[in-house]
């Protein structure tokens, strides 16, 4: 008992890599902060003047860009749109793994992986070339972005789900679902869906997080999404791009938290079923 | 004799890759029987079920309900109720509306629904815990819920699949009784799957023993503990000895073999291991030729004998099975 409650406790060392992590994060964050919401030269900081003209008026006109809004309401429509192609996509998907084919799951899980090695620049280069030729109007809408980030955001949401769904005895409640009279529709919607609910909200949330901070690929096909707007506004009005970053960075980090957060949760559900039984 | 809702197996064979789970498989149910799939491991008890359920197809063969061949039939469109071995209450409803999805799905009025849910969880003892979720209830419970959703729709054929064998022995004795009550008050066709022997003696009105894809026997648990038809149901169902006394090979079941510590003429042996049951003692007893035998006696109070009492083996008067 003694030896586990001695393992169990954090080691110093650990304590001081935590801390020393935490710095490298947390300054810059501050200072950028500081930057943004803060009219004193660098120059003049000092105790005096640490709580001196604090103010929100970078960000303020911001909101008040004519080109703030467009890019703004771009990026929410081509979220919600990558969400819907990513759920249509990838929930079949998983679901295929885990019912018919769980042999391939290593195989599709090294799929969806493909993302991390094939830089973007390649994807759009790939895309650009085959697309151009065979479908230009495709290119030219705003929304082509969306396949490319459900491509991006692949190594998130198919993990996700397929955690989800392993939490649960699926093919067993799908047979119970269908010998009860529920067709194969009803089924997914009233029995898969409602047991997997936590693990489909980390899967939507991850796949905003990817939208809302996708760079490259928008530059390259010259899309004003927010991210875009962000880094060309940063000329105009420093502050008021800054502070924009920090608001995104903890939407971002709230959400990826929401969602690790709600994974859990599901895990924990399962582990009360399995301590149910005798 | 056939009535319109048997349930015929005909012909049906099935092969996953190379593995045949079932050859030539033909079996009539009766309706309102409880009949009970008894094989080893890996038999294709499953796999029938889950042929009747409409989970898999067969490569060749029929199922029929009545006229109807079902074969091509999917799952949701079957009268089929179905308890699995291992826990499918849907987690996220609760025991009632568990109860009521069937109906739900077969678009019972509510009022309706709610009235026929609570009688079912009424007649498996689980009344008082309908707003339970399914974690909140032991293995136990959860069956019996499980078990009253499967009949809530009332199916033409109730499938059961090991339902007991996550159970510790009591609970999976109450369980068992239950289910061969309530089949046999409701007048529920039941097909019921198990490995155990004993629980297929106990709970069955017709036993089919299978062994590799084939049934071997069919009959009610009496013919088929009493006159097995082929060594493997002889030695599957109950436990035999196999002796040869006095030039005679014998095949005898263990309650067969009388033990008696006075000395007759007949033949002798030694007690060399004993273990209690409760009601009934069994004893290994080697016999002076080197045999081996297992006998079983009832017990009474100052009946049993010790390791290493020496023994007169007989083999009692009823008819014993010769060299099956
Ligand atoms: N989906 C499948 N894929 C491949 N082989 C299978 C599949 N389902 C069953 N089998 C094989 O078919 C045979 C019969 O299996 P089945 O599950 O019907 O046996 P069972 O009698 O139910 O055994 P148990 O008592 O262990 O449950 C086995 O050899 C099994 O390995
Ligand atoms: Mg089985």
């Amino acid at each position: 008992m003694a030896t586990l409650t001695n393992r169990l406790k954090t080691p110093l060392w650990a304590w001081v890599v935590i801390t020393l992590a935490a710095i490298f994060f947390v300054l810059p964050m501050l200072a950028m902060a500081r930057f943004a919401f803060q009219r004193v030269p660098v120059a003049l900081l000092g105790r005096n003047t640490l709580f001196d003209r604090w103010t929100l008026d970078g960000l303020v006109d911001m909101f008040r860009d004519p080109d703030f809004r467009p890019a703004l309401w771009l990026s929410l429509r081509i979220s919600v749109l990558t969400v819907a192609l990513t759920l249509l996509v990838m929930l079949p998907t998983a679901l295929w793994v885990n019912v018919q084919a769980p042999r391939l799951r290593s195989m599709v899980e090294t799929a969806t992986l493909l993302p991390y090695v094939i830089p973007p620049i390649a994807l759009v280069v790939g895309a650009g070339g085959a697309f151009r030729d065979l479908a230009p109007w495709f290119l030219r809408s705003d929304y082509c972005l969306v396949p490319f980030y459900a491509v991006l955001a692949m190594p998130f949401t198919f993990r996700s789900l397929d955690t989800g769904l392993r939490s649960i005895d699926l093919k067993t409640l799908i047979e119970a679902s269908r010998s009860l009279g529920a067709p194969p529709t009803t089924t997914l919607l009233r029995v898969v869906v409602p047991n997997i609910s936590s693990a489909l909200l980390g899967t939507i949330f991850l796949t905003i997080t990817v939208v809302l901070g996708e760079f490259t690929i928008a530059s390259l096909l010259l899309k004003p999404t927010l991210p875009l707007y962000m880094s060309y506004s940063q000329g105009r009005n420093p502050q008021g791009a800054l502070g924009l970053a920090i608001l995104l960075l903890a939407l971002t980090t709230l959400l990826f938290f929401a969602a690790t957060r709600l994974r859990r949760r599901g895990a924990d559900r399962k582990m009360i079923r399995i301590g149910a039984m005798p | 004799m056939s009535h319109p809702k048997d349930m015929y197996f005909e012909s049906v064979t099935k092969t996953f890759d190379a593995t045949v789970a079932l050859e030539n498989f033909s079996l009539t149910v009766r309706s309102g029987e409880l009949l009970t799939l008894l094989g080893p491991s890996g038999c294709g008890k499953t796999t029938a079920l889950r042929i009747a359920a409409g989970f898999e197809r067969p490569d060749t063969g029929r199922v029929l309900v009545g006229a109807v061949d079902i074969t091509n039939q999917p799952p949701h469109l079957r009268q089929m109720g179905m308890v699995f071995q291992s826990y499918s209450l849907f987690p996220h409803l609760s025991v009632i509306d568990n109860v009521t999805f069937g109906l739900r799905m077969k678009r019972v009025a509510s009022q309706e629904q709610r009235m026929r849910g609570l009688r079912m969880l009424e007649l498996v003892r689980m009344e008082g815990l309908t707003d339970r979720l399914p974690h909140q209830l032991s293995g136990g419970q959860q069956q019996r819920v499980a078990l009253a959703r499967a009949l809530a729709t009332q199916p033409d054929v109730l499938l059961l699949d090991e339902p007991l064998s996550a159970l510790d022995a009591k609970v999976r004795a109450e369980v068992r009784d239950e289910i061969r009550t309530l089949t046999t008050r409701l007048g529920t066709t039941t097909v019921f799957v198990t490995h155990d022997q004993e629980e297929a003696l106990g709970i069955s009105d017709r036993i089919c023993v299978m062994n590799k894809g084939i049934v071997e026997q069919v009959g009610s648990p009496t013919e088929i503990y009493d006159h097995p038809r082929s060594s493997f149901v002889a030695d599957f169902v109950g436990e035999l000895n196999r002796i040869r006394l006095g030039g005679v090979d014998l095949v005898v079941r263990p309650e067969q073999v009388i033990l008696d510590n006075c000395h007759t003429a007949d033949t002798g042996g030694e007690i060399v291991a004993t273990s209690f049951h409760g009601s009934f003692m069994r004893y290994q007893v080697r016999l002076d030729d080197g045999q081996a035998v297992t006998a079983i006696a009832k017990h009474t109070p100052g009946s049993g004998m010790r390791a290493g009492t020496r023994v007169t083996v007989k083999i009692g008067d009823e008819k014993h099975e010769r060299s099956v």
